[in-house]
């Protein structure tokens, strides 16, 4: 170990190399990772991140809750099903909205307060209150450009919205998104949208929360039954047929892993051209005694640690281009992803090595006599 | 030459490694800007390869073709403006369809044949009448081919594929085109109730002489509460598509950065490690412009080699692409990686031969 | 401290060394013998190719011979394994090296601790053997030096330093002058004849230069494989 550690301390420039290739493919993993969580994560948040255990769609909706539309008294009906604790409504519009004369594309989830499918981490004001009309609730991201009592008017709408809270992780497609009761979504939808005008009012999904050791396949099941129009599907597959999101994320995984792949091929490389140059050296410390499994263990630290200082300077990278990328860009730098991605990385890098480790205990000691160059 | 060629053939594994280093990079590279181009191309498709010159949208709008609510009779303002040659109303609906394995997601336009407003590549059958619609040619993919009957819905409307439309899609997924007045059935469908079917674009081209731009500014001051743009403009204004771009853009940058680096680096490596061999050299003869010119012989040989196996790579990835979202490897797109990368690690190794330029040929001697 | 010149050290045994099958077969070694005694400093000659190295190697359990036996001390190192092959040089053999013997990135004294951790004794005894050492070997100023900012002679006397760490039986040196200048060399071998009298070790050279000869106590001649029985030049 001293010996792999000396090297390192005394021949930094030839680690620097594969630390900072290294460093720069982390970089990339991480804002790879990051974006392909900022997708995910904003796309589906309004949906995924909130108390209901099923969903219940109109039957040709494809479970997209842009397609659905459901009359409001089929929340009643729902609430009778044997199994289902409290049903909420959901109703989303997306439209572009203004604040203070700014104007962006956005989402207006109609909610019912108090309900299953309520945003549950309030990070500061309140939600609206059952029945308020003319407030929202803003999602967090949007803490930058809102503040609390802010007016923000959907495009075409007569009232404006005004904001008495923020709510994390609660996007829709990526829009900033602003809670309200499902009643003020209704009345400005009805005026932006003139052909969804209707005697009845609609929503466009039903949240349900089930009683305690209710089946949630058998009370979807009973409640398609009853109303003979839905189609009802657990939160996770809702959250799944959101356009775009879950297709994203696997195209980024294919990405991220290809990228591993070349960090392996870079240790594998760099360890490479190092065991080839210390061939002499290595045969010599052979014949002095050292063992196999000395002399790979030290280059397996070294790749590990060129690695590890890898890691960190691509993790700060990363953090330092999340900070500086204007709020638009949906990097989400989590965590439990960069754990994982860590480990990851350094058994990629362990994979890298491997070639040369087995380089290492083929090396006869017998040429450190003789005088070999 | 020889030298760099003899080297490259003895160093097997190393340079093997390099190469398929590159290889990789150099398709991470094209894979996410064919990714990109592709997903801005299907997401903007319907407006960017229409037929119209100019779009007028609801300027409540902004730019959103589905947040774009116009008065029918809104047309007929739109057609007196002068230098307008034809327009036509638009309409767009998320709507689903069976063809006849299951209800999928379709993104219906209601056009007027003959008129602004249809796709401008109509590259099978003919036009749709009552009953009938045009796909996107991607589609066909997803059941949607020709002569097949999809059902719509709401309501339940049943309309032939009688003709393919290519680069016309809308937000990645199936896009089809019918006439206006089927649109209106469909969106009636959906709300029985609903007093009027507002459209959601005029298309408009432009007489001659008369350019978009201008024609586009004149529409925007003569009818109030709307927004004209040029067709390339309403592309661009799609909502997420700069984001798409920018992104794709950036992760495009860090990866073609990462390649260079490699390279430079793997080159400077070996340069230190070759300072005897090249010291004798230089005791020998050899002048730094051969020593160079066979290290830069060598970067562009295995930077050519790893751009070519990167696009094989893209073309094997392109044929395991879904066959509802399908990607072309663009020779122009590899042709310009490849001179951009070539350009990239000349440049890198240009560090390792100011290294040899800087090694003293006396010294030499001493080894 | 006085050592009993009659103990064996070495043994070797009808060793033969065969590159190769069939056709292709080369005989590096054939049929050699002999023994050396504890503090006795025996040097090895011939020219180019005769088999000094594949002779030096086998003893020093690098390289299994085709026949025959070697013993260091009690134990039949043609006999170990691999892995005790490795275990039985780092503790019981000391080697010099020609050229490029020192470890570049270490200092003089983690050259010399190095050899603790492949015996697998305790770092702290390790630095005051060292220590030890390098000041006999008139070194002690040196000691956190890196073996570029030393001379040649330097190096080569750190290097015999390293052979006698762990207090090894037997001492294998390979061509110690082949980089020295003959005031530096001569030295250089002096000191080995040296230590490995006082410390009552068994020495072997290898060595191509006959004005080094004068220091060891006889002299095996090689030629095509064989030992060959001239009569010793000196001492």
């Amino acid at each position: 170990m001293t010996l792999a550690l000396a090297e390192i301390r005394r021949h930094p420039g030839r680690f620097a190399a594969v630390t900072g290739a290294l460093a720069l493919i982390m970089f990339l993993v991480l804002v790879l990772a990051g974006l392909s969580d900022g997708l995910w994560y904003g796309a589906t948040g309004a949906i995924r991140h909130t108390d209901a255990d099923l969903e219940v769609f109109s039957v040709d909706s494809l479970h997209v809750l842009t397609r659905s539309n459901l009359a409001g008294s089929d929340a009643d009906r729902v609430r009778a099903v044997a199994g289902v604790a409290d049903v909420g409504a959901i109703g989303v519009l997306l439209a572009p909205a203004s604040v203070g004369g700014a104007v962006r594309d956005s989402a207006l989830v109609g909610y019912a307060p108090g309900r299953p499918g309520s945003p549950p981490t309030i990070v500061d004001g309140r939600l609206p209150s059952p029945g308020e009309p003319g407030v929202a609730a803003a999602d967090a991201t949007q803490r930058g450009r809102l503040r609390l009592g802010d007016t923000v008017t959907v495009e075409g709408a007569s009232q404006p919205l005004r904001i008495v809270g923020f709510v994390d992780d609660a996007r829709f497609q990526l829009l900033p998104t602003l809670w309200t009761t499902v009643d003020s979504w209704r009345t400005i939808r009805d005026q932006v949208r003139p052909e969804r005008r209707s005697r009845e009012a609609t929503v466009q999904a039903l949240p349900v929360r089930l009683a305690p050791g209710a089946d949630p396949a058998q009370v979807a099941r009973a409640i398609d039954a009853t109303l003979g129009s839905t189609t009802t599907v657990p939160r996770d597959q809702a959250v799944l047929a959101i356009p775009g999101a879950a297709q994203m994320r696997a195209t980024f995984a294919q990405i991220i892993v290809t990228t591993f792949l070349v960090a392996a091929l870079v240790v594998a490389l760099f360890f490479a051209l190092l065991t080839v140059e210390k061939r002499t050296l290595l045969a010599m410390l052979k014949a002095l005694g050292a063992a196999n499994r000395r002399l790979a263990g030290g280059l397996l630290a070294q790749a590990l640690l060129a690695s590890a200082a890898g890691l960190v300077l691509g993790g700060l990278l990363a953090v330092a281009l999340a900070a500086l990328l204007p709020a638009t860009f949906p990097v989400l730098l989590r965590a439990p992803t960069a754990v994982v991605l860590i480990v990851a990385a350094l058994l990629t890098a362990a994979t890298g090595v491997a070639l040369s480790l087995r380089r290492v205990t083929r090396i006869d000691p017998a040429l450190a006599l003789g005088g070999i160059q | 030459m020889y030298l760099a060629f003899a080297e490259l053939r003895r160093g097997r594994l190393r340079f093997g490694l390099l190469a398929a280093a590159v290889a990789l990079l150099v398709f991470l590279a094209l894979f996410l800007a064919t990714l990109g181009q592709t997903l801005v191309d299907f997401e903007t498709g319907a407006l960017a390869t229409n037929s119209a010159d100019v779009f007028v949208f609801d300027a409540a709008a902004h730019g959103n073709l589905r947040a774009s609510r116009l008065a029918p009779d809104l047309v007929g303002s739109v057609a007196s403006v002068p230098g307008v040659g034809a327009s036509a109303g638009v309409g767009q609906a998320d709507v689903s369809a069976d063809a006849g394995d299951g209800p999928r997601p379709l993104v219906l336009f209601g056009v007027q044949p003959g008129q602004p407003g249809t796709p401008g590549r109509l590259v099978a059958g003919r036009w749709p009448g009552a009953g009938e619609a045009v796909v996107d040619r991607a589609d066909t993919a997803s059941g949607f081919t020709l002569d097949t009957v999809m059902t719509v819905r709401p309501g339940a409307a049943r309309l032939r594929v009688v003709g393919y439309v290519s680069g016309a899609r809308l937000g990645a997924g199936p896009t089809a085109y019918t006439t206006v007045e089927q649109w209106r059935q469909v969106l009636r469908a959906g709300n029985p109730d609903a007093t009027s079917i507002p459209l959601n674009l005029v298309a408009v081209r432009a007489g001659p002489g008369v350019s978009a731009t201008v024609l586009a500014a004149r529409i925007g001051a003569a009818v109030p509460g709307v927004a004209a743009v040029d067709r390339a403009a309403a592309a661009a204004a799609v909502p997420g598509v700069a984001l798409i771009g920018q992104t794709f853009a950036l992760l495009v940058g860090i990866t073609f950065v990462v390649a260079v680096v490699v390279v430079g680096f793997f080159f400077l490596i070996v340069t230190v490690q070759k300072r005897r061999v090249f010291l004798a050299l230089r005791a020998l003869g050899a002048s730094t412009a051969l020593l160079a010119r066979s290290l830069l012989v060598q970067v562009a040989v295995l930077v050519t080699i790893g751009v070519a196996v990167a696009g094989g790579v893209l073309a094997g990835a392109a044929a395991t692409m879904p066959p509802t979202f399908p990607i072309a490897v663009d020779p122009v797109l590899v042709g310009e990686v490849l001179a951009a990368m070539l350009a990239g690690s000349l440049a890198a190794s240009l560090l390792s031969v100011r290294r040899i330029a800087a090694l003293d040929p006396a010294a030499g001697q001493h080894h | 401290m006085t050592s009993t010149m009659t103990a064996t050290a070495v043994a070797v045994q009808r060793v033969g060394k065969v590159y190769g099958t069939g056709h292709t077969a080369v005989a590096a070694l054939t049929d050699a013998t002999f023994t050396v005694a504890e503090g006795e400093f025996v040097a090895l000659v011939g020219p180019s190719g005769s088999g000094k190295t594949t002779l030096l190697s086998v003893i020093g359990a690098l390289l299994r011979p085709t026949d025959g036996r070697v013993h260091v001390g009690a134990v039949d190192v043609t006999a170990l394994s691999r892995r005790e092959q490795t275990a039985f040089r780092a503790l019981r053999i000391g080697f010099v090296f020609q050229s490029f013997n020192l470890v570049p990135f270490l200092t003089a004294r983690e050259n010399l601790t190095l050899m603790a951790a492949f015996a697998g004794r305790s770092r702290r005894d390790a630095g005051r053997r060292a220590d030890e050492l390098l000041d006999e070997l008139g070194l002690a100023e040196r000691r956190h030096h890196l073996p570029e900012q030393l001379s040649g002679g330097e190096r080569q006397r750190i290097a015999i330093g390293r052979a006698m760490f762990n207090d090894p039986p037997l001492i294998l040196v390979d061509e110690p002058t082949a980089n020295l200048d003959t005031d530096r060399g001569r030295q250089v071998v002096q000191l080995l004849a040296r230590e490995i009298k006082q410390r009552g070790k068994a020495g072997i050279m290898v060595t191509h230069d006959v004005r080094m000869l004068a220091h060891t106590d006889r002299t095996l001649h090689l030629l095509d494989g064989r030992l060959t029985d001239r009569a010793p030049e000196a001492g």
